[in-house]
């Protein structure tokens, strides 16, 4: 296989399929959450989620990669056709970008990610964690069979991973190697981590547009739409308070310059070889890292989405669905990233809505959460009774 | 406490992380919108408060044998979110807009000099190729599974972790537990890998029982004996590593076997 088709292959099973999938729960989101990087974002939260459900069951049951190989992906070809048909009005508004030329801050937190892409491309890391990682996924790849029973190293039959072998992202790795004909450990340490990057930075800018949401938006000569007229009116409030010497930031130059001040201080926060920031560096596509730094960022963005707003969305009756939908994923997904995101994944959840709920006077936010959560807690605490009994810790 | 220890430790020179907890009681104090400062300042002190609770460190660490990995805790603060969130916000109460510059690029300068920037650590190596592994992993590779679909080899410790995330085809004959635990539990063959002097007997005799068909040596490694006493034979040298093949494998009968007697 050519390079160009591998290359095709990646963009089609890393960006597209995903991109499509995502598009009908960022459809059931507010409007202002139409944006690609939420299709992106919430599809491949949805695609690893079902990859969760699916490979849970598959790894306790029948143990055979074979057809897991063949027919998740397939699953997700369909699920990804079915979600943009049903969301096929919404592309337009989804595909509507717009980039703030003048805007210095912009660049700075481009060429700042783009810089941390460069040097995750062209750093290689020396770590016995990522070789056993990385050497499992090669291993699943290159053999039919079962998942995890490929001592990383020397290649042999061992027993099962328990640890492990439960959480499929090295799975996923090598279902990729399997689709793509690109080698796991690229998959995992160029286009995934470049993914993981992307994904952190534009969680963060969401976070930022809501943390400065009550900024004036500045002046737009356009007034093609209403939206564009909103925010000249809100504008003119901002020229009034610039009548004192205080710094009035306009909206957009606020969160571009905090997305860069995290930048910043993710670069500077490698204090010790424990913080988020470090493995968001160094250890940018393992499950540890997804965690930290996506999910759990990801997990505040939505409880202040949550408390903030109770926003129509075209389901009267229950208008925060979406963003129930994504918390119960987020779940699914922490397991899938591994023992830390098994345990604390629901737990950071449950608490962040527990306490988004009585801090705003809202207990529909943890109820529902609990109710979304159920699936994903079936399958934790079944998986937690499996490592407890072969640690030892329960029966016996 | 262990809490105090693992935070203080998980902090480094803690000059971020006090900066962070003072970010957490600035917004807790000044922030008027209930969904943020719940969010951002009232979660944090309950995950703060949580961390450090013995029963729930007894629970997570102790009972459920984590207690190397219970710093993974702290991965709940959001602390770059915060520390940078109420420096903006601090910055946009001054009086007077140089104020705010002069205080954003001061914090910035301070964030720099209490930190550490990521790119010091010294887990990373320069990529040498896509792989992210040393050329001469990929190299070696190459010709050992030249018209070999799967061949067991034994390859010094310093290339050992890259070999099997090339391929998958390369099997060896140790790794993880040497390179995460040390040698103290390791075979003899494996400690004699590590010597710039090794046992060439002791050596020989573990990777041939673990059906070793290549041993790989850096040409500076200077063994007690020659390796063909032992019936390994040097078949070429790839980027400074001599590649040796075991004489009473079926795979040098097959294939290399002829090419000796040739020479």
């Amino acid at each position: 296989m050519s390079v160009i088709i591998k290359v095709l292959l990646c963009i089609l099973w890393m960006v597209i399929i995903p991109g499509c999938i995502g598009c009908l729960p960022t459809k059931l989101m507010h409007k202002k959450y139409h944006t690609l990087g939420f299709v992106l974002l919430n599809g491949y939260i949805c695609m690893f989620g079902i990859f969760q459900m699916l490979y849970f069951p598959t790894a306790l049951k029948w143990k055979d990669s074979a057809y897991f190989y063949k027919y998740v992906p397939l699953l997700f070809v369909i699920l990804g056709f079915v979600s943009l048909a049903l969301s096929f009005k919404k592309l337009k508004q989804f595909f509507h970008i717009r980039v703030p030329y003048k805007n210095i801050f912009f660049y700075i937190v481009l060429v700042m990610i783009a810089f941390m892409i460069y040097k995750r491309v062209t750093l290689g890391v020396n770590d016995p964690d990522d070789s056993y990682y990385m050497g499992i996924a090669m291993a699943d790849a290159a053999t039919d069979g079962a998942f995890y029973f490929h001592s990383a190293f020397t290649g042999g039959d061992i027993m099962f991973q328990y640890r492990y072998g439960y959480m499929g992202l090295i799975t996923f790795y090598s279902m990729m190697q399997r689709l793509t004909g690109i080698s796991a450990s690229v998959v995992a340490h160029i286009p995934m981590a470049i993914m993981v990057f992307l994904a952190h930075y534009y969680v963060i800018y969401e976070i930022g547009k809501i943390l400065f949401d009550k900024l004036p938006v500045k002046v737009v000569k356009s007034k093609e739409d209403k939206e564009d007229k909103e925010e000249t009116e809100v504008a003119k409030g901002a020229e009034e308070k610039k009548k004192d010497n205080k710094w009035h930031p306009d909206k957009e130059s606020a969160v571009y310059l905090f997305t860069a001040m995290v930048a910043f201080l993710d670069l500077f926060y490698n204090v010790s070889v424990y913080t988020s920031q470090t493995f968001l560096f160094v250890r940018t596509w393992h499950g540890k890292s997804i965690f930290a730094n996506v999910i759990v960022p990801y997990v505040l963005l939505l409880m202040i989405i949550l408390a903030s707003e109770n926003q129509d969305v075209g389901l009267k009756k229950f208008p925060n669905l979406g963003y129930y939908i994504i918390t119960g994923f987020l779940v699914f997904v922490s397991l899938m990233t591994g023992s830390t995101g098994m345990i604390l994944g629901p737990l950071f959840i449950g608490l962040s809505a527990l306490v988004t709920a009585i801090g705003n006077k809202k207990p529909g936010i943890f109820v529902y959460t609990l109710l979304y959560m159920i699936p994903a807690m079936m399958m934790i605490i079944r998986i937690g009774l499996i490592l407890l009994s072969a640690k030892g810790i329960i029966f016996g | 406490m262990p809490t105090i220890k693992i935070l203080t430790e998980y902090g480094g020179n803690c000059t971020l992380l006090l900066y962070y907890i003072l970010c957490v009681i600035y917004l807790f104090v000044r922030e008027k919108n209930k969904a943020i400062k719940v969010a951002l300042s009232v979660l944090s002190i309950i995950v703060l408060v949580l961390f450090a609770m013995p029963f729930v460190y007894e629970i997570l660490a102790v009972k459920l044998s984590e207690t190397d990995g219970y710093y993974r805790m702290l991965w709940l603060l959001p602390t770059s979110i915060v520390s940078a969130y109420a420096t903006i916000k601090i910055a946009m109460e001054l009086p007077h807009k140089y104020a705010s510059y002069g205080l954003i690029i001061i914090m910035l300068i301070c964030f720099a000099i209490g930190g550490n920037i990521v790119y010091h650590s010294p887990f990373f190596v320069k990529a040498e190729n896509v792989y992210q592994v040393p050329d001469a992993v990929v190299d070696i590779c190459d010709y050992i599974t030249e018209d070999n679909p799967v061949v067991v080899a034994t390859f010094p410790m310093e290339l050992c972790p890259y070999v099997r995330q090339y391929t998958a085809n390369v099997l060896q004959t140790y790794g993880y537990d040497e390179l995460r635990r040390g040698l103290s539990d390791s075979e003899d063959f494996v400690k004699e890998m590590t010597e710039g002097n090794p046992n060439l007997e002791i050596l020989t005799f573990g990777t041939r029982y673990h059906g070793s068909q290549f041993v790989i040596l850096h040409s500076s490694v200077k063994p007690v004996g020659k390796m063909e006493d032992y019936d390994y034979y040097l078949l070429t040298t790839i980027d400074g590593y001599n590649v040796y093949i075991d004489g009473q494998s079926p795979l040098y009968k097959e294939k290399y076997e002829s090419v000796f007697k040739e020479d």
